[in-house]
């Protein structure tokens, strides 16, 4: 019972943190309003999260704030890629008083990685493209031809009993993605 | 923190606030600055970039007697501990770009 508790408690916290870093990017980049719906499904056991914004899109962020990575020739296909790879944020160029990124941009890197690793899906459409992912297998991409939304939407669909009992998955994913180290560290002690 | 900013550390914006406006001057004036995390039962990966990764990096991960956290859950220390493996990294990367620089 305490177990099922626990597992029960992990899943609800990687939903919470999947959710935490989607609308942490859409009050930091999109400057529009944005909305979340959250469903669960019991018969085929998916918790779907959805995060849509009305703003100013992923392209138009990276150039807003004139980002490095932002090139004319670039479509909203190439900063969808961009925009999911660990370390690209359309704002780590801007660097905070003591000269460091305030933005490290790795948020949708790992909620991607939690969704493959879990047999989920991803969603993530801006401007006139989407990029699509069925748990492990590679990235699709895809135009809405003459449709464009101009915000950004991410829909997130977790297996609820792949995602149970997972939370380590996210320290799989900061080390898969090259954020911390493989091997262990000396670390000194700041806990009481 | 909890009081602050709830069970769940979320907002980059927050945390890098806190860091700039409230753990870094204090750390300056050496005073020992001590968080208690009791009640905080998650954190995203940019609220720890945004205070803690960026601190200890700037800190240069020498932080006995200056930051100290109290009653982490067992998956806040977790966190807490791939922030400073986080710095490690982040170090080792400028150590390694000085040298080549040289």
């Amino acid at each position: 019972m305490v177990g099922d508790q626990n597992r029960e408690l992990e899943l609800f916290q990687i939903l919470e943190y999947a959710l935490g870093e989607i609308i942490n990017n859409c009050c930091q980049h999109s400057y529009g309003s944005g909305f979340v719906s959250a469903q669960y499904y019991p018969r085929d056991g998916f918790v779907r999260l959805a995060i849509a914004d009305n703003g100013i899109g992923i392209r138009e962020s990276f150039r807003q704030s004139g980002s490095p990575h932002f090139h004319d020739k670039l479509s909203d296909r190439d900063f969808l890629e961009i925009a999911i790879e660990p370390e690209i944020s359309s704002k780590n160029h801007i660097r905070g008083p003591y000269g460091d990124p305030v933005n490290a941009g790795v948020g949708l890197s790992i909620v991607e990685y939690l969704i493959a690793n879990t047999y989920g899906y991803f969603f993530l459409s801006s401007g006139h493209s989407w990029v699509f992912r069925d748990g492990e297998k590679d990235r699709e991409y895809g135009n809405f031809g003459d449709l464009s939304f101009p915000g950004v939407t991410c829909s997130l669909a977790f297996r609820r009993g792949e995602a149970y009992a997972k939370y380590c998955l996210i320290q799989e994913a900061r080390k898969e993605l090259g954020l911390i180290s493989q091997k262990p560290n000396k670390q000194p002690n700041i806990f009481q | 923190m909890a009081k602050r900013f709830g069970h769940f550390l979320s907002c980059g914006e927050d945390g890098a606030k806190l860091r700039f406006c409230e753990i870094e001057p204090a750390i300056q004036e050496g005073k020992m600055v001590i968080l208690n995390m009791k009640g905080v039962t998650n954190m995203t990966d940019s609220f720890a970039n945004a205070c803690f990764t960026s601190l200890f990096v700037h800190l240069n991960n020498e932080l006995e007697g200056k930051i100290v956290f109290k009653e982490c859950t067992p998956l806040l220390q977790s966190c807490l501990r791939d922030a400073l493996s986080r710095a490690n990294l982040l170090l080792e990367d400028k150590r390694s770009d000085l040298a080549s620089s040289r």
